[in-house]
This record gives structure tokens, C-alpha cells and sequence, in this order.
């Protein structure tokens, strides 16, 4: 829990707290009530279109390969060994969260499909009823009343906002910090396949850039940040 | 579930299949349900009785005809105005983008317009390319002429709605295609297909080809036209009122409740809200009383009026959007023209837009328009040309009073006006299926090929 502490203030000093958020974000005074706010939509708009480039030109290009080359079956496994890591942070975010019943099962979950599964390969607790959940540290602090902040289009990963995207390194650090506890010097294997769960999670996702005409990033930007507020609500 | 280390794009899709998802294909099939086991009275089963629904939901995947997913595929593009330059805003370039399903062997060919707004990837497209496939055709999927890519790219006009104009264009882009096609494809025959308003610009396609004789298209298959495209603007116009009395702040409650709703069904029951599956999983496990069908198609529709005028306004420097002159580069703050462009309606677009272009152009009045904006303009061909068939359904929420008869008086034996399936909600559904590739010549599979 130490790199926890330490995204935790480092959240506090971009000014997270629910304290100034609230005071930093302006009440929506926009005519369109799909309208977001967006203080840096100059740089976020750059970064959409460089991430729809890349989606175009390097991973999708890699994404037709792999479903080229792997069968459906194995890639299904590929995709719950891949979200059955996610667990551990499902896990921790939805203790931090106070919320019982949802740790509980999500640790039925990791247990159950890290061994009767196989290490993750699949997913026999969903069959047995004991379903998923989708919980991370920036729901977390959605939990508590932190809002969303300024929206942020993140370069190669996509739609995100402040809050969300400090959660994610958080996340992520916290990830990486358990790996580390478990499989010592051998996390730097898991760090190496880093590459692959980019691909692996693509392969899963039907989107297409650019399909949505001249409002997309509008769009993308009012959906993406109503499903977050419904995520963080439910 | 996604990931951890992106909230991001995934999550963006994530919702795109849940709320558009929800948004097209809508929140309320439990209510259909029990409609599943009758029979009409005509011996149709398709199973949805509500027209809202069926226009929203489409076709369980259980009544669907089955297709193959492997038509092999592929894109092309090429450049239909040289001089032409596209702002960035728009996605596709100067190119005209088109997908082709190739058969191996020679075949014959059927170019598929997309409905309102649809591009030629959408799905209903691919769908019918699909089913065209596995009757032995090569299928090209065709934009509709009022997809930002078209007006940008394929436009002479770039202020699409007239049909005759638009048909002009289809056909140029139909050119295009053969040539482009000859040394991919060995192609025995062509056909037409269109559905919605890409069924209309059919029509008049096959009007303009049976004089030119450019392709002497077989086959011409319509498939829920619109009769008159100002009444079903109309329809749309009343129907977006009614439904969303708030405007885009209905638009908003109506997609945060169904994301509510959506996300809830995910956690409930472990689903990867991903795959047309997820959709009918998560109508099944919604309540009926949530139900806000007209909501979600008003939407859709105002989404597509929106860019058709945005587009348009743009490219043709009309003014009513976006000043003249103005240079719109991707780091250019659209949320004005958003907002703005989210206020057009069909009707809008018609009165505002379309109307003083071509008063100027062509002198053309409002009830000159309006005539020659609907199937009755070329009431003669259609009613003498064996070739070209129809079919549409007694409760399609776009036509109007007296397009029914008009179908059925000009057609005779070449309509065929299915009880049920609102606006192009049968289309998926099996006998629908199979009659089109009966009607088009082709070979009918068997169940389960």
C-alpha cells in the first residue's frame, strides 16, 4: 500500500481533493446540455486524432494479424487471463470503497478462476454466478466525491479525464506493486507482455475511428464521461 | 470487463455498443415477447408487433437468416474530384470510400445504398452484403449520398437530398467502381438494392439508368423506401418533438438513463457488454416500463439530420452553420457548430438549407421541390419497369397517408407490404432474407448453411 499513499497524494497535489474540485469546476453555464468542460480541448482534439492514427496504422494492423493467427478460443482465454490481474485492483478499489459485498465476490472470483481456472484462462465463476465488476481507483475517488475534472484525451490510451487518469497510474502502480510482492524479480516478464494485453484488450473492443462524421470527438467526449458519472454511481 | 490501464478508449467503446447500442437498438423487449409465438393472419412470424420496437431492435438473432461473416471483404477508395480539398474535421479525405464482398468465381453484382445517414460499413449494409454473398453475388457496399463521406467526397452538388441529383452522383460513383473493379472481379450482371432513403435514390438510379442504359441493372430491389421524402422528414420532426419535448436536454436524460440501466445489467450478470447478443441480453433484463423507443430513434435520426447539415452548410458555404470562410482544422473548437448543427431536423434541412441552394440553381420553389423529392415524380417508370420490385411494411413509421396505396397501386404484384417490422426492422428477419435473394435472382440458402 505504499505506492498507494503515494498516487494518493500525488492526486491531492493535482488537486483532486474533493475540496477544490469542486470549487475549480465551472457550473455548466453551456447552451448544449451535451456540452462537456474542456479546458484544454486544443491539445485533447491533437491527441484524438493521433490516437485514431495509430488505432488505423499500427494496432489494428496488429489486432487483424493476431485474429489472424489465433483461433477464437485462445484469444477468450487470453482476454480472462488478462482480466483476472484486473481483479487485484477490481479487488482494491472496491474494499477502499467500503463495499462488501462487491470485495467478496470479486475475491471468489480471483480465487476461483485462478485455480479452477487455470491461472485465469477462464472464467468458470461467472457460471457459477459470481460475476464481475468493474471498480477502479477513479470510480473510487468518484466514490468520494471527487469529480471528474478537466476531460483528457491521453496519448495512445484515449478518452479519459483528470481523475480518471490519475486513477489509472494509480491502478497501475498498485498492480505492479502486489506483482512485485508476489513474483519478486519475475515481474519484469509481466511488464514485458504489456504490449500483448494492449492487443489482446483491442481485439475485444468493436470501434471504429471516425465513423461517427464531424462531432465524434464531441461525441466520444459526452459519452465517455456520462458512462464514467453512471459508473461511479452504480 | 476492460482493463485497468486504460480507461480510455476502450471504455469509449464500451459505451458506444452499450448506450448506442441501447439507443439504436433500444431499451423494451420483454414487451415483444409475447408476441413471439403468434402467427398473423398472413402467416408472417416475424415476432415484434410494436413498430417503434422492431424499427429500434431490429431482428432477434433467432428469427435472423443466417449468414456467412467471411464474404471477403475489401476496401476500396478512389478520387472522384481532383481539384476538391475536404477539411481535416471530416474523417475520410478526399477519397470516396467502398467495400466489396468478392465471389471467387464470375457472378453477378449488387451494389447496396445505405438508409439515411449510414455509411458503407454500417451494419444493416454489411448484413445485406452478407446475405447477397451467400446467394452468389458480389455486393458493393455504397455510402448514402447524405453520409458526411459522400457530401465531402462523391457530391457534385455537396447538398444532398434532391433525389435525381443524388441519383446522377450514385451513378458516376457506380462507374467509378466498375472500372475500378475490373481486374478484381469477374462480374456477369449488375443489380441494385437500397433501403430507406437509399431505396428512394435507387429508384431513381434505375430511372436515369433505363434511359442511359450505363448498366441495365437486372434486378432493382427497394426496400422501405421513403415516398416523399418532405413527409417523412415530417414524420421525423413530429416524432422528435413528441418524443423529446426538451430537445437535446431530453437527448441527454434519455442516454443517461439508459447507460444507468445498461451498466446495471452488466454487473447483474457478468456480461461483456460486447457483441449483438449483449444488446438482446440487456433489453430481456430491462423493464418494460423504461421503454423510450421513439426517444432513441428520434435521436438517431437527429444525429444523422445534424451532420447532413453541418456537412452541407460547410461545403456548400451556405452560411446558416458556419460563417464562410471559415477554416476548420482539427484543433478547432467545435462544440458551437455541435451545438448549432444538433437544432437542424430533416424539415430544417429541407426549408433552410436544400430549398434557397436550389432556388437558386434550378429555380426551383417549394412545391416543385417537394414534388420532385418523392417516388410519384417518376410515378411512370416505376409503374411500368418489370424490373423493379418493392417492399415495405404496413406499419413503417416514415410513409405516410396515401404512400402505402401509392406503393401498392403504382407497384401492383411487384410490392409486397409486410404486416409488420416498422421502419426496415425485418430486414434481418429470414423470409425477408430470402425473398430478397429470390426477388434478385440468386441462389436461397438452405436453414442453417
Amino acid at each position: 500500500m505504499k505506492t498507494f499513499s503515494a498516487v494518493l497524494i500525488m492526486a491531492l497535489l493535482l488537486g483532486l481533493s474533493p475540496g477544490i474540485s469542486a470549487a475549480e469546476q465551472p457550473s455548466p453555464t453551456q447552451a448544449n446540455p451535451l456540452e462537456r468542460w474542456d479546458p484544454i480541448a486544443p491539445f485533447n482534439r491533437h491527441v484524438y486524432r493521433f490516437n485514431a492514427g495509430f488505432d488505423r496504422w499500427v494496432l489494428m494492423p496488429i489486432v487483424k494479424g493476431y485474429r489472424f493467427i489465433f483461433p477464437t478460443p485462445v484469444r477468450k482465454a487470453a482476454t480472462h487471463f488478462f482480466s483476472n490481474f484486473d481483479e487485484i485492483t477490481v479487488f482494491a478499489n472496491c474494499v477502499l470503497q467500503l463495499n462488501f459485498h462487491k470485495s467478496v465476490s470479486t475475491l471468489g472470483r480471483f480465487v476461483v478462476n485462478s485455480t479452477v481456472g487455470i491461472g485465469g484462462l477462464w472464467d468458470p465463476a461467472s457460471r457459477i454466478g459470481v460475476y464481475g465488476y468493474d471498480e477502479d481507483f477513479g470510480q473510487t475517488l468518484g466514490h468520494y466525491g471527487v469529480g471528474a475534472g478537466p476531460y483528457l484525451v491521453i496519448p495512445l490510451l484515449g478518452p479519459s479525464s483528470l481523475r480518471d487518469g490519475t486513477g489509472l497510474v494509480a491502478d497501475r502502480l498498485m498492480l505492479w506493486g502486489v506483482e512485485t510482492a508476489i513474483l519478486g524479480d519475475l515481474t519484469i516478464v509481466l511488464s514485458a507482455v504489456f504490449p500483448v494485453e494492449v492487443v489482446v484488450e483491442r481485439d475485444g473492443t468493436s470501434f471504429t475511428y471516425g465513423e461517427l462524421g464531424p462531432f465524434e470527438y464531441e461525441l466520444v467526449r459526452y459519452l465517455y464521461l456520462e458512462y464514467r458519472a453512471a459508473l461511479v454511481n452504480d | 470487463m476492460s482493463g485497468r490501464w486504460a480507461g480510455g478508449v476502450w471504455s469509449a467503446c464500451l459505451l458506444w455498443t452499450a448506450v448506442f447500442a441501447l439507443l439504436v437498438t433500444g431499451i423494451g423487449w420483454p414487451r415483444a415477447l409475447p408476441a413471439a409465438e403468434k402467427e398473423t393472419d398472413q402467416g408472417y412470424s416475424y415476432p415484434i408487433h410494436d413498430p417503434y420496437l422492431a424499427t429500434v431492435i431490429g431482428t432477434p438473432p433467432k428469427y435472423q437468416a443466417k449468414v456467412p461473416t467471411d464474404i471477403r471483404l475489401k476496401l476500396f477508395k478512389f478520387r472522384r474530384f481532383k481539384e476538391r480539398t475536404v477539411p481535416p474535421i471530416f474523417w475520410g479525405g478526399e477519397d470516396f470510400h467502398y467495400g466489396v464482398a468478392r465471389q471467387k468465381k464470375p457472378s453477378p453484382l449488387v451494389f447496396v445504398i445505405a438508409g439515411t445517414g449510414g455509411n458503407y460499413l454500417d451494419s444493416k449494409v454489411i448484413f445485406l452484403m452478407r446475405a447477397l454473398y451467400a446467394a452468389g453475388f458480389h455486393a458493393v457496399g455504397i455510402s448514402s449520398p447524405t453520409h458526411p463521406g459522400f457530401i465531402t467526397t462523391a457530391s457534385t452538388s455537396e447538398m444532398p437530398g434532391l433525389p435525381s441529383e443524388d441519383a446522377t452522383d450514385l451513378l458516376a460513383v457506380m462507374q467509378a467502381i466498375r472500372t475500378e473493379l475490373k481486374d478484381q472481379i469477374q462480374v456477369t450482371g449488375w443489380n441494385l438494392l437500397g433501403y430507406s432513403l437509399g431505396a428512394t435514390q435507387a429508384a431513381f438510379v434505375a430511372e436515369i439508368d433505363s434511359r442511359d442504359g450505363l448498366f441495365d441493372f437486372e434486378h432493382v430491389y427497394l426496400i422501405n423506401p421513403a415516398v416523399n421524402l418532405y413527409t417523412s422528414a415530417g414524420i421525423l420532426d413530429r416524432l422528435y418533438r413528441r418524443a423529446l419535448p426538451k430537445g437535446d436536454e431530453s437527448i441527454n436524460q434519455l442516454v443517461s438513463t439508459s447507460l444507468g440501466k445498461a451498466i446495471h445489467y452488466v454487473h447483474s450478470s457478468g456480461r461483456s457488454p460486447l457483441g449483438s447478443e449483449f444488446l438482446y441480453r440487456a433489453i430481456a433484463a430491462m423493464h418494460p416500463s423504461d421503454v423510450d423507443l421513439e426517444g432513441a430513434i428520434a435521436t438517431v435520426f437527429r444525429l444523422a439530420s445534424s451532420n447532413l447539415s453541418f456537412t452541407a452548410d460547410l461545403m456548400t458555404a451556405s452560411g446558416q452553420i458556419v460563417e464562410p470562410g471559415t477554416k476548420l482544422s482539427i484543433g478547432t473548437n467545435m462544440d458551437p457548430y455541435f451545438n448549432e448543427s444538433l437544432q437542424w431536423s430533416f424539415l430544417r434541412y429541407f426549408d433552410e438549407l436544400m430549398l434557397p441552394f436550389w432556388k437558386k440553381r434550378l429555380s426551383l420553389d417549394k412545391e416543385n421541390l417537394i414534388v420532385r423529392a418523392g417516388l410519384p415524380h417518376i410515378r411512370e417508370f416505376l409503374s411500368e419497369s418489370p424490373k423493379v420490385q418493392v417492399v415495405t411494411n404496413a406499419d413503417d413509421l416514415i410513409l405516410g397517408p396515401g404512400d402505402l396505396e401509392f406503393l401498392k397501386n403504382t407497384f401492383g404484384d411487384r410490392a409486397r407490404i409486410y404486416p409488420l417490422g416498422g421502419h426496415c426492422g425485418n430486414l434481418e428477419f429470414k423470409q425477408n432474407v430470402e425473398s430478397m435473394q429470390k426477388a434478385l435472382g440468386g441462389q436461397i440458402q438452405g436453414e442453417g448453411s
